[in-house]
């Protein structure tokens, strides 16, 4: 599945540089085939796996090994955490905009915070329900 | 030319090239080969120095290109052993070549077509189509064991059936072998069929003369043979001929035409509608002039040294599967093979990512053979005289290594 993953990023990159777009678009045709449980046609999934199993196995041929035979696992790792991470951030920004800090509970914490940030009770729905038991 | 192998790659570009700190090692010749600079050269003299038509302008610039065309192709002529120059026609390739007799015999319905069960599919699916759309019936004579062709059967069922015609692959692109060319013609001929071959695969291998084989049929491309894309010839005795229709009409290939009639000009003019590939006619030139200096012994003998050592090597590889006989003085310079556990992309991939080697990997157009014996691919290592053992060394340590990744 890391397709799934370099669909994201590439789609991303490719709305600054064009030569991302086609990779983008390789990955999409692939995601859409391992949805179906199909290999991909474009062999993109392949092209990732040798790609870093070379680079490892230059370094050390134990660790090629090693994520050659795990490479499902370490994608499904990577996507869950990828996955994680985005939802951790799209948290971020949005209360960012909301509450002109990305941690309303401590606003100190969180380095782009704007000035005259701070929790509101009456804003903040974690607070309030809390309030409210 | 001596043989020296390091002064012969240096004609060659692509192999003083680089990446990553390392050369390329090219083992994809059967797809396409390295073009020495010999044949580069004289593609960029034609656009420098002439870049005109042939055939259809007086200026002298039109009368030099034409000459030098008509030169090449007396060239091809004697290069395999051709009576005259009237019997080759330029293509674009063996496919182009294949589908100029497929399309352009006159075949009639319940005519017989016999090819072997590991054609490419230039030499397949022409006939298929004619199957669906002239009702002519095509055979396919199997190969026996290790993928070796079957004379026995060959001749039994072709005095059985009675073909029109026998259109073989020469050299298997797939494995390597020659089928027994002269037998097949002999016995093909008893039967009253004509016979085509492919030889694709082999005249950039071994030494052909179509008048002493007697073959009717002969077709190859240039880009297989140190020549150009876009370059390739079809060889037909000079009374068939004149029997086969144009694939393309236009341009070039007409004697004189008015509203309601046209006139065609004689062959191999007739076929060769438009204007043709000139630079690249101008580079297959060359290419036949550097193969006839190189000799086709120095080629042959490289080849099988540098097969003999990858197929001892692999032999000894416990996953891997040789397709074809073990034999590698019967597989040209092809080793086909695939492994236990392993898509044969995964295999191409990481010996071009761990050392920039150059091998095929799937089905190398040859899909039914795969399909029949249930197979996903193959990767393909396919040698030229510009090889080295240097290079042949190199590609078993990083196959072992690439092999290592599923233990």
């Amino acid at each position: 599945m890391i397709c799934l993953a370099a669909l994201i990023i590439f789609a991303i990159l490719g709305i600054f540089s064009v030569a991302y777009r086609k990779l983008a678009k390789e990955a999409f045709a692939c995601v859409l085939r391992r949805m179906s449980f199909r290999p991909c046609e474009s062999r993109f999934d392949l092209k990732v796996k040798t790609q870093i199993t070379s680079s490892l196995m230059k370094r050390s041929e134990k660790l090629g090994q090693f994520f050659w035979k795990y490479f499902e696992v370490f994608s499904w790792i990577f996507v869950v955490l990828f996955i994680i991470s985005t939802l951790y951030t799209a948290r971020g920004v949005y209360n960012l905009i909301r509450y002109k800090t990305c941690d309303p509970q401590h606003p100190q914490n969180c380095f782009i915070s704007q000035p005259g940030a701070s929790p509101s009770p009456t804003e903040c729905p974690i607070q309030q329900f809390q309030n409210l038991k | 030319m001596n043989f020296d192998v390091e002064k012969i790659r240096q004609d060659f570009p692509l192999l003083r090239k680089f990446l990553r700190g390392r050369p390329y090692i090219y083992f994809d010749n059967a797809c396409m080969t390295l073009r020495p600079q010999s044949v580069l050269g004289a593609e960029k003299d034609y656009y420098e120095q002439q870049s005109s038509c042939a055939g259809r302008s007086i200026h002298k610039l039109s009368e030099e290109v034409n000459h030098r065309i008509e030169q090449v192709r007396k060239l091809i002529a004697r290069f395999i052993g051709a009576r005259s120059e009237k019997e080759i026609i330029f293509t674009k390739n063996t496919t182009e070549s294949l589908n100029l007799v497929a399309r352009g015999w006159p075949f009639n319905e319940g005519d017989r077509i016999f090819t072997t069960d590991k054609e490419h599919n230039s030499n397949l699916i022409p006939w298929l189509v004619l199957a669906k759309e002239k009702k002519i019936i095509h055979k396919i004579i199997p190969s026996k064991e290790h993928n070796l062709f079957d004379l026995e059967t060959f001749k039994e069922l072709i005095e059985q059936e009675k073909p029109r015609l026998v259109s073989f692959g020469l050299t298997s692109n797939l494995d390597g072998v020659t089928i027994p060319a002269k037998e097949i013609i002999k016995i093909s001929h008893q039967n009253g069929a004509y016979v085509m071959f492919d030889a694709a695969q082999t005249i950039p291998h071994q030494k052909i003369d179509v008048s002493e084989l007697d073959v009717d049929f002969l077709a190859f491309s240039g880009h297989k043979m140190l020549g150009p894309t876009a370059t390739g010839a079809l060889y037909a005795k000079k009374d068939l001929l004149e029997q086969l229709q144009p694939l393309i009409a236009g341009g070039g290939a007409m004697e004189n035409s008015f509203y309601n009639k046209y006139q065609f000009l004689p062959p191999p003019q007739r076929f060769e509608a438009g204007l043709q590939n000139y630079a690249g006619i101008y580079g297959l030139g060359e290419a036949i002039i550097y193969l006839e200096e190189l000799g086709f012994d120095n080629i042959k003998k490289q080849e099988l040294e540098l097969n003999k050592f990858i197929t001892e090597a692999l032999s000894n590889m416990a996953p891997i599967k040789l397709i074809g006989p073990k034999d590698p003085s019967l597989r040209s310079g092809i080793i086909s093979f695939y492994a236990d556990g392993f898509d044969s992309r995964e295999i191409a991939l990481m010996v071009d990512q761990l050392a920039n080697i150059a091998i095929r990997s799937g089905q190398h157009c040859v899909h039914s053979w795969f399909n029949h014996h249930r197979l996903s691919g193959s990767a393909r290592v396919s040698l030229y005289f510009y090889n080295t053992l240097e290079e042949a060394k190199i590609f078993v340590e990083t196959l072992e290594k690439v092999l290592k990744l599923k233990r």
